[in-house]
């Protein structure tokens, strides 16, 4: 799901930089304020290292003559909870956008976006945390990662199907690119759910310590959590509506060609 | 594993370039990577089937492969790598935009294809612009940089630390798959096994990042800690360069080149 820098263009890619950017600020002073960086720092960069390697690693799907690899949005959000895993998602894109040319400089706003802020900041919070936090049991915690996963790349596969729609590099239509990389991807949620699911278990089994799933929600409502939310829903909605943004001119240029046309008489 | 292997070794390979000592390993990583990032900007902003007045933009990584000494084979294998993805998002335009432009030697050259070879071109020009800021710039000159730039102190410390453990990382998941191939009779690791086999791979670096990062502390490190080193001053011959690459860009991007060389034809 790494988008390269050719498939966007500058109008798209630097408001997702901003956006990007600005979440991954709030999350980085949300969690050096509340201590869990220093304290999760090697948990950070095992984790961190560890989907580096996982993402290098790419299994055929079966059926599609294609192939995938696993994201770890959500391994690492029950790991570390969703601020720490989003900047751990960050700081790992970024080394594959400069090292391995896999998802552009210009992109990395969208790929975080798409990789890193949707499953770590609004489908662990939303759907993975509260299936696990009132009985956290291993085929609970099984069932909890495979639907997380599976939604969380729907919800990627989605947004960079609409970002580089909405970028006009390619000229495939929407509609015929959703309808391709939807099913794909369902593929590889189910297969990254397992995946997840099975490792979680196995942690759960022997280190549940470690797991941030089993601890209870201490944060606020008005958490990074919710600024997150909304920073993902204006996103989300800025590129939504950008697709029926009007060709007529507004007011100003109405009256402006009003104007140049009486001056021309 | 040889796949994780050969892109450990790979990260590495490139690094070990940037330790050179040609006129532009010594400039201010700042000043690259800005000049970088402009670059990047200026080949993307062009509109979608632009072809002819993106090969100007050649001229960069020609140029800075020779002045930094580095092999331009390395940095054109290493473009190909985002390549895949970009090609089905440029064959699917050959599908769907059959509008012919023109005609070379009786075959009609269509809008799709010059999307298609677009596509590819701004692919490898933005993918070899990244190789070459990693090629001529030491990695902990990057991170310097970056938190000039004030980007998060912990981002930064992560981006590192990441960095380091994949080496560490490999190591532990070489020495495991080995164990368990001996005790297994040489076959691949099991679907039923994978879990088991990830989840003590992940337990494994965790334990061993804990050590290296108490090993940290004792040695005065924390996730606190302010920025100590001086800030990276740019110089006369850092300017120079940001002028020339960014004014050069502005100039291909405006097509005079293009536009002076059809006038002399």
């Amino acid at each position: 799901m790494h988008i390269a820098d050719a498939l966007l263009s500058s109008h798209i890619a630097v408001p997702m930089c901003i956006v990007s950017g600005a979440v991954l600020a709030l999350s980085a002073a949300r969690a050096v304020k509340d201590g869990s960086a220093e304290a999760r720092l090697p948990l950070m960069a095992a984790g961190g290292a560890f989907i580096f390697a996982a993402q290098m690693i790419n299994f055929a799907i079966p059926g599609t003559g294609a192939s995938g690899h696993i994201t770890g949005g959500v391994l690492l959000a029950a790991m570390l909870g969703g601020n720490l895993s989003v900047i751990c998602i960050a700081a790992v894109l970024a080394i594959q956008a400069l090292f391995f040319a896999d998802g552009g400089i210009l992109a990395l706003g969208c790929n975080i976006f798409n990789m890193g802020i949707l499953p770590c900041l609004v489908v662990y919070p939303l759907f993975f945390k509260p299936f696990t936090k009132n009985a956290a049991a291993s085929g609970r915690i099984f069932a909890a990662a495979l639907l997380s996963c599976i939604l969380a790349l729907q919800a990627g596969a989605f947004a960079a199907v609409l970002e580089i729609t909405l970028s006009g590099a390619a000229a495939i239509p929407f509609r015929t690119f959703a309808l391709l990389m939807q099913p794909i991807h369902l593929a590889i949620g189910i297969a990254e759910g397992v995946i997840t699911g099975a490792v979680l278990r196995f942690v759960y089994r022997s280190r549940p310590e470690i797991l941030d799933c089993l601890t209870p929600d201490t944060q606020k409502p008005t958490s990074s959590r919710g600024v997150a939310l909304i920073f993902s829903a204006a996103a989300v909605a800025a590129l939504l509506l950008s697709v029926f943004a009007s060709r007529c001119p507004d007011g100003l240029e109405w009256s402006l060609e009003k104007i140049s046309e009486l001056g021309s008489l | 594993m040889p796949n994780l292997n050969s892109a450990i070794a790979g990260i590495y390979t490139t690094e070990s370039l940037s330790r050179g000592a040609s006129v532009i390993h010594r400039l201010n990583a700042l000043a690259k990577m800005i000049a970088t990032l402009f670059y990047i900007v200026a080949v993307v902003s062009f509109p979608t089937g632009t072809v002819a007045d993106l090969l100007p933009f050649f001229l960069y990584p020609a140029v800075m492969s020779v002045l930094a000494g580095i092999p331009f084979c390395t940095i054109f294998k290493r473009s190909l790598a985002p390549l895949p993805f970009c090609i089905f998002a440029g064959l699917s335009s050959l599908f769907f935009e059959r509008t012919v432009l023109f005609y070379v030697c009786g075959i009609a050259v269509t809008r799709g294809f010059m999307i298609f070879v677009s596509i590819v071109m701004r692919t490898f020009l933005c993918a070899s612009a990244a190789l070459i800021l990693i090629a001529v710039t030491p990695f902990h000159k990057i991170t310097q940089a970056l938190s000039d730039m004030n980007v998060p102190r912990l981002f930064v410390m992560l981006f590192e630390m990441i960095y380091r453990f994949i080496a560490l990382l490999t190591k532990e998941a070489i020495s495991m798959s080995r164990a368990y191939t001996l005790r297994s009779g040489g076959g691949h690791i099991k679907i039923a096994d994978m879990g088991a086999f990830i989840g003590q791979l992940m337990l494994r670096v965790y334990d061993r990042s804990e050590r290296v990062c108490y090993a940290m502390k004792c040695r005065g490190f924390g996730a606190d800690i302010k920025k100590t080193e001086k800030a990276l001053r740019l110089c006369t011959n850092d300017y120079i360069f940001i002028i020339i690459v960014c004014g050069a860009s502005i100039l291909f991007r405006k097509a005079v080149c293009s536009t002076l060389f059809w006038r002399l034809l």
